[in-house]
This record gives structure tokens, C-alpha cells and sequence, in this order.
């Protein structure tokens, strides 16, 4: 449902044909508590790691990370020229596009989740963390030290490109929130 | 006939940079533009425009206490709130607040361009 609010989000922003591929989502356990494993292997290229404060009925950080690959595609379609070199093509104006890119398509998640459980949440102002080589983090370093989190992988298919765009949306809510989503959802 | 004067207020400069194009290509003269509400309200007092578009989530001071801070000083502001936070709660406060029609993000040009007519008429 996020999914599928999310591409519609998309499609707009781009004026193109977006396509969702089904999410794979599974629950992340506290950072504090992974293994090298469970995190995932890190990944060797760039990434940019999109961050927002959710306020509302519940709080906490909603995370998305894009691959450089991604990132250099979807600037390229939102500024309206080819694809941008990442990072080091990535100057104010890209880095402001992913992040409103980013920001709808958070909120196209978030409101799915208001529509399917009455939660409501709000999300803050998006901060872009752009992540050289050495220092890339997967989607699995993302979250809460102390509380569980929600893992989205979503694979986007933009009509017209040859390659899929992808990216990971991780929400990570406080821990005293986790308890009022999972009653939200009709878990004891 | 002078062209209608509008002040676009978001933090993202990508969506400034759309919500310019989109207006001027319609004949409005974009008579500023700040990145948060405090700097709004300051653009507001400085150049009277004749609408305003305001996101809501932005940095110092969100979109709805702007617009609370603009009509609180000039009841006659004509303001738009231009937001991807398209909830029906928020679409109550912006409305509440004083705003005269909300587009949610993304938006096509025409959706846009209707709310700001709509908001001069």
C-alpha cells in the first residue's frame, strides 16, 4: 500500500510511468543488538542517506537510503538534464532534488500507514547525508540503538529508463512507539 | 494591467526553483522567495505580495505558524499552502489556519496555478 502510494508520488514528480516492484519488508532488531552479519554487507559504492524526524502519534526517524546509482538517475530526471555523476556531480540544487524526492515519497509511506492504521505521522525536515566509499552504510546500520525497526526494500521501475532505480525506506521508531504502532495494527 | 506579485517560501531550493518556472511561465512576477517561515514573514512585511505559497515542514518556523504570523498582521493575505503532507488533519490546520487551498506535492502546474487563482479571486 506504502508502495504503491509512494510510485504514485513518483510518477507525478517525474511525469513518467512508474512501476513498484512488491516490497520485501522485514523487522530489524535493535542496532545495539545486530552482528556484523544481520547488518548486511556494506555496501562498497556511495549512497545517500535521506533522514527525517516523524512527529505526531508516533516518534522517531524515518530513514531512505539510495544507492549512487539511483541517486545519479533520479537527479538527472528531476533537474531535467542527463545523469548526474555521484557524488561528485551532486551540487546544492541535486542534492536538494533527491532530498524533496525523498521527502514525497516518504510521505506518500507515511500517509499509508495513517490510512491503514489511524496513526498519525508527520515528517520533519529531510537531511541528506551523502556517504563517500569508505564510509558507505547499507540500509542495515540504520535504526534504533535500543528498538526495533521496519526494513522496505523498494524497487522502482521509471518508464523509459533502462535500469531500475531502488531504495530502502527504514522506520525507526521510538521504543515506547513501537508498542502504540503494533496495537494500532491489532497486535497484543 | 501590472502582473499579480507572489512570494514562494520552501525550504527545498528544487521546488523554489519549480514553483518559480510554473509561475512566472504563467505571467506572475515572482516577487521573492524565502526558505523558511521566519524569512516569509519578514518577505511578506517587505513586499506586500498579492498571494503567497508556503510548505508547511520547513526549519526555524513551519508554514502554519507563518501564515498564522502574516494574517495575524495583514487579514487580507492570500496564502497557499503548497505541501507533501497531504493528511486530512493537516489539510484541516492549514485551511484553520487561514490558508485558502492547499496543494499537495507533487502537483501538476495546472492544480497550481488553480488554488493561486483561487486564492486572488
Amino acid at each position: 500500500m506504502g508502495a504503491g502510494h509512494a510510485a504514485a508520488a513518483l510518477a507525478e514528480l517525474l511525469d513518467r510511468l512508474v512501476l513498484v516492484d512488491i516490497s520485501q519488508v522485514r523487522v530489524q532488531e535493535p542496532r545495539a543488538g545486530r552482528s556484523e552479519r544481520s547488518r548486511g554487507a556494506a555496501s562498497r559504492d556511495p549512497v545517500a542517506t535521506v533522514a527525517m524526524p516523524v512527529m505526531g502519534d508516533v516518534t522517531g526517524r524515518l530513514h531512505e537510503v539510495f544507492p549512487g546509482g539511483t541517486c545519479a538517475r533520479l537527479a538527472g530526471l528531476l533537474t531535467g538534464g542527463g545523469i548526474v555523476a555521484f557524488p561528485e556531480g551532486f551540487g546544492e540544487l541535486e542534492q536538494s532534488a533527491l532530498k524533496e524526492a525523498a521527502n514525497i515519497v516518504a510521505t506518500a509511506y507515511a500517509r499509508a500507514i495513517t490510512e491503514f492504521t489511524g496513526v498519525l505521522l508527520i515528517l520533519g525536515s529531510p537531511a541528506i547525508r551523502i556517504s563517500p566509499a569508505a564510509l558507505a552504510g547499507a540500509a542495515g546500520e540504520v535504526g534504533n540503538d535500543d528498538a526495533p525497526s521496519v526494513l522496505v526494500e523498494t524497487g522502482i521501475r521509471v518508464f523509459a529508463e533502462d535500469q531500475p532505480v531502488g531504495a530502502s525506506f527504514v522506520l525507526a521508531p521510538d521504543a515506547p512507539s513501537v508498542a502504540a504502532l503494533l496495537r494500532a495494527i491489532g497486535t497484543p | 494591467m501590472s502582473r499579480r506579485r507572489v512570494l514562494i517560501c520552501d525550504d527545498a531550493a528544487f521546488t523554489r526553483n519549480l514553483l518559480r518556472d510554473i509561475l512566472g511561465e504563467a505571467g506572475f512576477e515572482v516577487a521573492g522567495e524565502a526558505g523558511n517561515g521566519r524569512e516569509a514573514v519578514e518577505r511578506y512585511r517587505e513586499l506586500k505580495p498579492d498571494v503567497v505559497t508556503l510548505d508547511i515542514v520547513m526549519p526555524e518556523m513551519g508554514g502554519l505558524e507563518a501564515a498564522r504570523v502574516i494574517l495575524q498582521e495583514d487579514p487580507s493575505a492570500r496564502i497557499v499552502m503548497c505541501s507533501a503532507m497531504g493528511q486530512r488533519a493537516m489539510v484541516v490546520q492549514a485551511i484553520e489556519a487561514g490558508a485558502r487551498d492547499f496543494v499537495v506535492k507533487p502537483f501538476q502546474p495546472g492544480r497550481l496555478l488553480e488554488a493561486v487563482e483561487r486564492a486572488l479571486a
